[in-house]
Parts: C-alpha cells; sequence; structure tokens
C-alpha cells in the first residue's frame, strides 16, 4: 500500500475520531478531492476501519445522515501508524540544504569573532519584540 | 540543565525559539517544598502555570504571556535519563550574569530525537549539531545512547543527509 493512500487514510480516521461528521461534512472538510474522500470512506468502511450510524439525533427532516464512526479495529489501526510516523524522518531534502548552509554562515559568523550565543539571544529578542507588537 | 533550542549555538545553528526547555534534578520531586517553591516563584513573576508538577506529571509547563514566552521543566526529558553520565557530560555556560548547566551536545541529539511529538524542526537542529560537531562527537557514547533510546534508525538516516 502506497504511504500517501496510508496518509489519507490516517487523516480520514483522526478526523472521524475528533468530531461526528457526516459524509458531506467530511467532503467540505478534508482537504482531498470530494471523489476521493467518498472512494476512501468507502475503502476504509469495506476493510472494517470505519462504519456508518443513522444520526437520530435530529428532527427527521430530509434525508438521515449517515455519520462515519472509527471502529475499534480502526482506532488500532490508526494507533499503529502512527507509532509508524515517529519511525521515519520528517524533513525533506531542501530543509536539510537549509541547514547545512545555516551551519556554514554559523561558521563564517564565528571566524570573523561574532559570539553565537549572544547572535542568537539577540535573534530570539527581535523575534520577541515582534511577538509583542 | 538546559535542553532545546537554546542550548544549539554551543554546538548547532543558531535560530530563533520562544521556548525554554530545562531538566529539573529528578529529587525535586521528592521534595514537595521546593515544587512548592518553585510554582510560587513562577506565579509571583505573572507567569500562567499550565502544568504544575506531580508525582504523575513530571513536567511543569507554563507561559509568559508578558514575555511572550513559554516554557517547560522536565523531570524526565525525552530520552535522557538523568543519570551521572549524562550530568558529567553537560557543560557550564556564562550567560550575562548567570551561570548555567547546557545539555551535552550527544545527550542533546538523542533528547531530541526521542521526543514523542517531534517535528522536522527538531531533526533540523539534530542535523545542525551533526553537520557542525560531527568531528568532536563522542559517536559510541552517541550510538549506545541512541540505541537505549530506540531512535539508532533515525539518527543514522540523518547521518547519511550530510
Amino acid at each position: 500500500m502506497e504511504l500517501e493512500l496510508l496518509e489519507d487514510q490516517a487523516l480520514i480516521l483522526q478526523s472521524c475520531m475528533d468530531g461526528r461528521y457526516s459524509v458531506r461534512e467530511l467532503v467540505n472538510r478534508l482537504p482531498m478531492h470530494s471523489n476521493k474522500t467518498v472512494d476512501l470512506l468507502k475503502s476504509l468502511e469495506s476493510s472494517g476501519l470505519l462504519a456508518f450510524e443513522i444520526d437520530r439525533s435530529e428532527a427527521s427532516r430530509g434525508r438521515p445522515r449517515k455519520m462515519a464512526v472509527v471502529t475499534e479495529l480502526g482506532a488500532e489501526f490508526l494507533g499503529t501508524f502512527k507509532k509508524l510516523e515517529r519511525r521515519r524522518l520528517l524533513i525533506n531534502d531542501n530543509e536539510v540544504r537549509r541547514v547545512v548552509e545555516q551551519v556554514e554562515r554559523d561558521r563564517r559568523l564565528e571566524a570573523i569573532g561574532v559570539d553565537l550565543q549572544q547572535r542568537m539571544l539577540e535573534i530570539i529578542e527581535f523575534a520577541r519584540l515582534l511577538r509583542k507588537h | 540543565m538546559l535542553l532545546g533550542a537554546l542550548a544549539l549555538p554551543y554546538y548547532g545553528r543558531i535560530r530563533a525559539t520562544e521556548d525554554v526547555d530545562m531538566a529539573l534534578c529528578p529529587d525535586v520531586a521528592l521534595h514537595p517544598e521546593l515544587l512548592e517553591k518553585l510554582n510560587n516563584e513562577l506565579k509571583q513573576r505573572q507567569v500562567e502555570i499550565v502544568t504544575p508538577l506531580s508525582g504523575t506529571t513530571p513536567v511543569l509547563a507554563w507561559t509568559d504571556f508578558e514575555n511572550k514566552v513559554e516554557g517547560e521543566f522536565w523531570l524526565e526529558p525525552d530520552g535522557v535519563p538523568m543519570q551521572k553520565e549524562i550530568l558529567d557530560r553537560r557543560i557550564r555556560r556564562r550567560f550575562d550574569n548567570f551561570e548555567l548547566w547546557i545539555i551535552g551536545p550527544e545527550d542533546f541529539i538523542v533528547n531530541k530525537l526521542a521526543r514523542p511529538d517531534r517535528t522536522p524542526l527538531d531533526e533540523d537542529d539534530v542535523l545542525s549539531v551533526l553537520k557542525k560537531s560531527g568531528s568532536t562527537l563522542d559517536m559510541d557514547y552517541l550510538d549506545r545512547r541512541a540505541g537505549e533510546s530506540g531512535v539508532s534508525g533515525l539518527l543514522h538516516s540523518l547521518q547519511q543527509k550530510i
């Protein structure tokens, strides 16, 4: 199974853990194409990770809403996914290049006698003042 | 002992941060009067205590709204059991008018990688230490500590990036 698919499935499961949503609400809420959301919801239901319950809490006007509910298996799946997420790097190659450039910049500053501890405190103070105003 | 980004300028990159992370001596938990003194001191400074230290909560989280600073005082920092060899490797540094212990670079790396809420920023910080201080790090110690904290794979993958 592709990692991106797993991430999308986990995103839906997490959303359903965080709140009680109908299919329409999930389609509007999730940052993905509506067709993809519906396909994923069907796939999650078929895999036993998600179930749909009729919402009986509202006045019975119009079509009853089906609310997505994470199953026990779905909760286990999400927990395992989160653990696996911690076992991989989160940075990308652009960030690696940026950090390497920062370290080279700091070395140049040190070479001309800049106190890095003092410089960092100045940066922090500058950022703090920005936040205050 | 200072943890987190404020420890960075001694062996990694410099960057802005609004967090103050400190490790407290675990014995503090055995002395309620010390905990009370710490909590009172923060209150007197108009600092809001988000989670107070207790027997079941080994972290004191606080927010200083006036100065826009957040902080966490840890009794059990992630991946850094407050043992003698870790204390032996900390470094003493002077700030404006006071001195402070700073976590050693190898333990800084393990602490960052062992955080359950690790972010890309934490990995950036680790990379900067590996890049800047790689030749002076005690690699045998770092490997052992990373293994003990279950972050060997993450460490080795980051080492291959630079």
